[in-house]
């Protein structure tokens, strides 16, 4: 989304109100799906008025609309950078530091306090809490989340499940965390003359229904599901094809089972096209994420008023249950997603209705509602006192 | 005299207060005709006085303390040598772990673990997140099955990988409607409480414990005081944070507002039926027997969006759901219900209703079935190649139908439509190098591996080249076998090598095998006159065809406007591979006849280029014979897809095992004109569904092609007949005999 420009009047007052402004330095560390980096310039943009912000970004992260907002991408959050961390941030000197990703809060709590910063605030977007897996990582995870925990003043989490996760734990007090979803630019939804993103097959007719998910292919997806799922739709024979948009460390497995399950309507593409297209140009959207921190791709399917077919999981709940926008199904009960995938391929007035019921509800996620929600929370920080 | 019910003995760490102890005498309750029970327990409360009652064995040991739990698992280990379960279920986390070490080390052969009180809810501090993840870790790793009681405590399962999702199950507590609470009880409590002062009651019953948060509900009853002064909240419960919520009602300036009752002569449910509201707040439930006991009484419920809470009610169904610590929103919701007496009644009837579904009759089934420690019985399908053709249908066919039945494998030589059914419905799949007919015998080594690693109870052989070997190498291994005839070899004994060999290899698989099923009365004579199968041990069946099979109209308009066929043309198509057993050239032939005087008649061959070594012969025949309006197809499309669009279906096979194009076509409502052959000639009725012509009589077939072409009336006909028909080839129908034949021969087994 193009940022508005502030007039010359408007960064003039900016400039005169520095004084009282308070500096903040968001800290943010680099993910492979850009993720940190754009819940950072969102939350940047929308706190750009009341504060003095500027940006440290992970050497890898993916380029973000931070606007006028001043962004450096040297930083390398190792353990062996942490000095010279503490020697950039005591010249910084902000009064509110806000933290994205594990590494950059395990560093940045450690040599905030020292380097005289007043509030620190963690975003909590890392799935460390939902990878208990073996005792180590136990071990591991707790004692990282604790410590991060314990020494910053606030907690953000993007969605109800992971707050959840986080008060079953009762490692902090609860009154710290702040609930504060992603948001949804309605300025990335493609015009509708836009052209399909999908590859042509001029020698297949055109599917009855397209499905589509669009995001990573990683352990949490469960991609498998969603195939084997896909494999039930297919011997219905509803003319509907599948088409799987993305890229990450499951491709290969994934491409091996497509193979396997020989899937006829189906096919795994690497996205040359922002992602928001393909949900934008399908009938349909599925996905069968075992967790999220606070998924986009029902916020997407939603903003295009497209329906959705997920499981009740941690990150996506919230989307489907408040909108009505979408049809959950139990977790991992893949006939289940099936059928009610195929319920829905057969039914395209309940697809309109589901999809409209989505648009009506994405409101409450664009960019005026998440400023609404934000201000607060920067307030609270500036003030002290119980999260808002 | 009645057979000895196996044993299956309870493990239960604390036989305590709460929910969970009353929900493992309901369960008691339900496994006693099933199984003889025992108990073993730590503590003594209802479990130990249920026991009394009912002359169930029970055992106390010192799994309730930390400081005997060594000594209760070694006085557990020591019980269960003694009374030697079948089955143990080990009930709740200490009770899981416990239970599960004793049980290895007494080598009880089936463990299942319900996970009543699962420890991960407390990983507050690092030495509790290792404790808790070891205590489930174990309990999981050493059971064979884990039973949660909601979909939200199985979800936290997944997450953390402590069990393979297939094992994780999901039964629900039984609630048992004895008629409790009794309405003089309930009018006797509102007296003596004197509910009548108030406008509205408010009810919250549970253990005062950190669990119950009941801090959060003081917090928003701050709000709803404000608004209905003259609502009260009973809280109804006693626990180690009562002094401290206590305190804090007294700083919330809640004393009048709020009424604690601890103990006393009525039950937690009698004070839920007596009053107006429920009121939940706790920070997760496994189950949550207190909301079933609301909506047993018709009660409203407000309650936290939380683990347990969220799998029983439905936002805004049976009650209303708030984030968990959300004070605001939860005293919102209370100034709903409360100013909204229809909303109450709407939530409450539809309350009564969902709580049907927790009835110990509907819990019973699935509660037995998920203790259940009797294996299914296993087959193991063995095919010489899973490639074109009518076979892998056939087996797909057979798979589905006796999968609720068996526990079920295939060894099979390439992959192919069997493998793909593997693949989704994970059944394990081995795969072999194709068994070619000549060289049968090279397959034994990998049938032998095979067959022992999958250990199965009863070989299931498809066919004649899978025949011989399979029977050799089952009989070996002392395993029983049944030989399906899907493929009979004499019909290739076309000199004398092929005599002996093709004898041989119907002979032994014939011989080795306890039964021999064949697919046609046609076959079955073959078998017959040569003495293959001796009449005691050959059973008839048939292929078979689902209703579930049948082509969609959305599918047959896409190959029609694929192939771009004209539906003003009558489009006679014949599907199958192009081998000399179809005897593709006798429908060339015959097409010769039609193809000049009925312009407006197509003949599509549809078949596939990789398996058909007659495809180049036929093409260079039709150019030949001149003919025209006849294409060849080699698609990507299934072949029932083309059946399902034709206007006629024909088939000109030398022989067949069972055919089963003829049952699609008549499936599907299309007519047929076949060879009168074996394997065809009794799939329908000449003139019914269709019409069979004597082999190679190429006018009479011409001359009944065009018979149909020109009278659609005849063709809809035809085709109405055949769906009838259709329905005597059901999977259900036609394998009820393959399943008691299987049956007897597991039953027959040494």
């Amino acid at each position: 989304m193009p940022t508005p420009t502030p007039s010359t009047t408007q960064q003039t007052a900016a400039r005169s109100d520095s004084v009282a402004r308070p500096t903040i330095l968001f800290w943010v560390e680099q993910d492979a799906y850009g993720e940190y980096a754009q819940y950072a310039a969102d939350l940047a943009r929308a706190w750009e008025p009341d504060a003095q912000i500027s940006v440290w970004l992970g050497h890898k992260t993916s380029p973000c609309n931070f606007g006028n907002i001043p962004t450096r991408t040297k930083l390398r959050f190792q353990y062996r950078a942490s000095f010279f961390l503490a020697r950039h941030l005591r010249a910084a000197r902000p009064d509110i530091l806000i933290l994205i990703g594990v590494r950059a809060a395990w560093h940045g709590v450690r040599i905030a306090k020292k380097a005289g910063v007043k509030k620190v605030l963690y975003i909590a977007l890392s799935d460390l809490i939902y990878r208990d897996r073996t005792l180590l990582r136990v071990a591991r995870n707790y004692l990282v989340l604790h410590t991060i925990l314990r020494k910053v003043d606030r907690v953000v989490v993007p969605a109800n499940g992971s707050r959840y996760q986080f008060l079953l734990r009762e490692w902090i007090p609860e009154s710290n965390f702040h609930l504060l979803p992603k948001m949804f630019d309605p300025d990335s939804v493609p015009p509708p003359q836009t052209p399909s993103p999908f590859p042509s097959r001029p020698q297949e007719p055109p599917p009855t229904c397209r499905v589509v998910y669009a995001g990573p292919f990683n352990a949490r997806a469960r991609l498998d599901w969603l195939l084997r799922a896909w494999a039930f739709v297919e011997e219905k024979d509803l003319g509907a094809h599948l088409t799987i948009v993305g890229t990450g460390p499951r491709e290969a497995e994934l491409h091996a089972l497509h193979k396997r399950l020989a899937l006829r309507h189906c096919d795994i593409i690497s996205p040359e096209h922002p992602l928001i297209h393909y949900v934008a140009a399908a009938d349909l959207v599925a996905m069968t994420n075992l967790y999220e921190l606070h998924s986009r791709l029902p916020l997407m399917a939603m903003g295009c008023g497209k329906p959705f077919v997920a499981m009740e999981a941690d990150g996506i709940r919230i989307s489907a249950h408040d909108s009505g926008g979408g049809i959950l199904t139990p977790l991992s009960d893949v006939p289940a997603i099936s059928e009610a995938l195929a319920a829905l391929i057969q039914d395209p007035a309940q697809r309109a209705q589901l999809g409209a019921s989505g648009r009506s509800h994405i409101a409450r996620f664009e960019p005026d509602a998440f400023r609404h929600r934000a201000r607060p929370l920067l307030q609270s920080l500036i003030v002290g006192g119980a999260a808002p | 005299m009645s057979a000895p019910r196996p044993r299956l003995t309870h493990i239960i760490h604390d036989d305590g207060p709460g929910g969970g102890p009353q929900s493992v005498i309901t369960q008691l309750g339900i496994l006693t005709e099933v199984y003889e029970q025992s108990v073993i327990h730590g503590g003594a409360g209802r479990i130990a006085a249920y026991c009394e009652k009912t002359n169930t064995p029970h055992f106390r040991t010192g799994l309730d303390r930390k400081r005997t739990l060594a000594l209760g698992i070694w006085q557990t280990w020591r019980r269960l040598r003694k009374i030697r379960p079948e089955v143990v279920i080990l009930h709740g986390q200490w009770g899981g772990f416990a239970g599960a070490l004793a049980s290895r080390f007494a080598r009880v052969p089936h463990c299942v673990y319900i996970a009543r009180w699962p420890a991960f809810y407390s990983d507050w501090d690092l030495a509790r997140c290792i404790r808790n993840y070891i205590v489930e870790k174990v309990a999981c790793r050493f059971s064979h099955k884990v039973i949660c009681l909601t979909e939200s405590s199985r979800y936290q399962f997944l997450l953390r990988h402590l069990a393979p999702e297939e094992r994780i199950g999901v039964v629900p507590n039984a609630i048992p409607f004895n008629g409790d609470p009794r309405p003089e009880r309930i009018e006797a409590l509102r007296k003596q409480y004197a509910f009548n002062r108030y406008s509205c009651n408010v009810i919250s019953v549970g253990r005062l414990d950190q669990q119950k948060r009941n801090d959060w509900l003081l917090e928003s009853w701050r709000t709803v005081a404000e608004v209905h002064p003259n609502a009260h909240l009973w809280i109804v419960g006693h626990g180690p944070k009562d002094a401290e919520w206590k305190q804090l009602a007294g700083e919330l300036g809640l004393e009048s507002k709020v009424t604690w009752i601890e103990g006393g002569e009525f039950k937690g449910s009698e004070f839920i039926a007596a009053g107006d509201i429920f009121a939940h707040t706790a920070l997760f439930e496994t189950f949550g027997n207190v909301i079933i006991e609301a909506m047993l009484a018709s009660k409203p419920i407000v309650s936290t969006d939380v683990d347990g809470p969220r799998s029983i009610i439905s936002d805004n169904i049976e009650g209303l759901l708030v984030p968990p610590g959300d004070t605001a929103g939860f005293a919102h919701a209370l100034c709903r219900l409360i100013e909204q007496p229809e909303l109450c009644k709407r939530l409450g009837a539809a309350g009564q209703i969902s709580v049907q579904n927790y009835t110990p009759e509907r819990i019973a089934p699935r509660l037995i079935e998920a203790v259940s420690a009797r294996p299914r019985p296993k087959i193991a399908h063995i095919l010489h190649l899973d490639g074109p053709g009518g076979g892998p249908p056939l087996v797909v066919a057979m798979l589905r139908h006796l999968a609720p039945m068996f526990d079920q494998s295939v060894i099979a030589g390439g992959r192919g439509a069997i493998a793909r059914y593997c693949e989704r419905y994970r059944v394990p799949f081995s795969e072999i190098r194709p068994i070619r007919p000549a060289k049968w015998l090279r397959a034994a080594p990998a049938l032998w591996r095979a067959l022992r690693t999958l250990k199965p109870d009863l070989v299931i052989l498809h066919g004649q080249p899978a025949g011989p070997v399979g029977a050799l190498v089952a009989k070996y291994l002392n395993i029983p076998s049944a030989y399906i005839a899907e493929w009979p070899a004499f019909y290739t004994d076309w000199d004398t090598f092929r005599i002996v060999r093709n004898h041989l290899a119907e002979w032994l698989p014939c011989k080795l095998a306890e039964r021999s099923l064949v697919l046609s009365e046609g076959n079955y004579y073959q078998y017959l006159i040569r003495r293959l199968i001796p009449e005691e041990r050959g059973v008839l069946i048939s292929n078979a065809v689902s209703p579930r099979e049948v082509i969609s109209e959305a599918a047959r308009q896409r190959i029609r406007e694929k192939y771009g066929w004209n539906p003003n043309d009558c489009h006679v198509v014949s599907v199958g591979r192009f081998a000399d057993q179809k005897r593709v050239d006798w429908l060339l032939r015959s097409w010769k006849h039609i193809c000049s005087v009925e312009p407006r008649a197509k003949l599509w061959l549809v078949g596939t280029v990789e398996t058909g070594p007659e495809e180049n012969a036929l093409k260079a025949l039709a150019a030949d014979l001149q003919l025209t309006n006849c294409a060849f197809i080699s698609p990507r499309d299934p072949g029932p897809h083309f059946l399902a669009a034709a206007d006629i279906v024909a088939m000109t096979s030398l022989y067949e095992g069972h055919a089963r194009i003829p049952l699609e076509a008549m499936l599907n409502g299309r007519p047929i004109v076949a060879s009168n052959v074996d394997g065809v000639s009794n799939s329908f009725t000449d003139g019914i569904e269709g019409f069979l012509v004597a082999p190679s009589d190429i006018e009479r077939f011409a001359a009944r092609l065009r018979e149909l072409i020109r009278n659609p009336e005849l063709r809809k006909q035809m085709g109405a007949s055949g769906i009838e028909r259709a329905k005597k080839y059901d999977p259900e129908i036609v394998y009820g005999k393959l399943h008691i034949t299987l049956s007897e021969i597991l039953a027959n087994r040494p």
